[in-house]
């Protein structure tokens, strides 16, 4: 236990990283001003979107926050979308066969939430064409695929700024998903962020190989704590994480995706874009 | 989606976005935030929009005490895509391979 009182514990939990991704597409800003398109459709069908998630969209994360981009995609464009979802996609080969059905089914939009989705989404784009692909946190792309991604590590290092002055035992825990580098690479900026204001500090961390799994993320929180960890970061999806640090009187700081608020300070072109801002719980990356 | 629509998308592109094009942001910081604290993440946040700090800026020491990013070296993109290793003060090994 550190010294925080019950009541601060809990307003420390309300720390929250926010990293937003833009769900939609504000393009290359170099691109040069387009020119008029050629020729406007006559009348518009509307355009089929559809998102597969990792997560179930109650998990107050990831996919949480992506359901909030959909339905702001919805308010903005009106009658000119029609969207759809499917929830607790794995991460396997049901996620090729999920997509199909959502190409086949006459989406021309399909965003897909997680990095593991990168493989069979690049062969069902090969086979649909006439469908547009786009895909967070992978590194592969297409004629039709292309990815989004946010640079999380950037909240990483401030919420380790803030673990840094809070920590009294100088030793931080870090609650992992699944080491890819997005992941890695917030764990190490966490830890330059709390360097940075604290050079003692320690970072320890437990991998739990999955994006949401309340049941080891409460395991791996719990071990961290018994490890003398007094400020905790998760990197996965769900609520345990915090839960646990509270019922232990730690701090938690959530790496998480929110969406909030439009933004309409945005930079141009890309801040009425801003659709789908994500607060994701500790985790760094739509896997 | 506003490209998809009037008909710009385009493909075989990837966004990376930041603070700098105001899409991460660190938000409702608890009340038992020091001050000075509060203030220093303010100043990473204006530096990260106006270009003038960089978080992956050497020198940074791996794990093994060996140097992995030199003195005044700002890491480029593919650099922070590849990052395999922890920095000295994390613990641990990082797990090898999905």
């Amino acid at each position: 236990m550190t010294d925080f009182s019950k009541r601060s514990v809990i307003k420390l939990a309300a720390l929250t990283a926010i990293a937003a991704a833009a769900l939609v597409g504000c393009g290359k800003k170099e691109e040069p001003k387009a020119e008029a398109p050629a020729a406007a459709p006559a009348k518009a069908e509307p355009l089929k979107i559809a998102f597969a998630y990792v997560g179930p969209v109650g998990d107050g994360g990831w996919t949480f926050a992506h359901d909030n981009g959909r339905k702001a995609i919805e308010k903005e464009f009106g009658d000119k979308v029609v969207t759809s979802f499917v929830e607790k996609v794995p991460e396997s080969a049901d996620a090729e066969r999920v997509i199909r059905d959502m190409a086949s089914q006459g989406n021309k939009l399909i965003f897909g939430t997680t990095f593991g989705y990168m493989e069979p989404m690049l062969k069902v784009a090969a086979d649909f064409k006439d469908v547009k692909f786009e895909h967070a946190t992978g590194y592969k792309g297409a004629e039709n695929m292309r990815t989004y991604d946010s640079r999380t590590y950037e909240g990483a290092y401030m919420a380790g700024v803030i673990a840094g002055k809070m920590t009294k035992s100088n030793t931080l825990g870090v609650v992992a998903s699944i080491p890819i580098p997005e992941v890695i690479r917030n764990i190490n900026s966490f830890t330059l962020g709390a360097q940075s204001v604290n050079p003692k500090i320690k970072t320890k961390v437990v991998w739990v190989n999955e994006w949401f799994n309340p049941p080891k993320e409460t395991e791996a929180a719990t071990s961290l704590i018994n490890g003398g960890a007094d400020v905790l970061f998760q990197n996965t999806d769900s609520s345990a994480v915090l839960q646990t640090a509270e019922k232990n009187g730690q701090a938690c700081l959530r790496l998480g995706q929110r969406h909030d608020r439009l933004r309409p300070q945005g930079p141009p072109g890309l801040g009425h874009h801003q659709l789908g801002a994500v607060l994701r719980s500790g985790r760094a990356r739509g896997a | 989606m506003r490209e998809a629509l009037e008909g710009k998308w385009t493909g075989n592109q990837a966004a990376w976005w930041g603070v700098k094009e105001g899409a991460i942001d660190l938000v409702s910081m608890a009340a038992d935030v020091p001050e000075d604290t509060k203030k220093r993440v303010e100043e990473i946040k204006t530096g990260l929009k106006d270009g003038s700090f960089a978080i992956w800026k050497g020198p940074i020491v791996g794990q093994d005490g060996k140097e992995v990013l030199a003195k005044d070296a700002v890491a480029d993109d593919k650099f922070l895509g590849g990052i395999n290793f922890y920095v000295k003060g994390v613990e641990g090994k990082v797990p090898s391979g999905k």
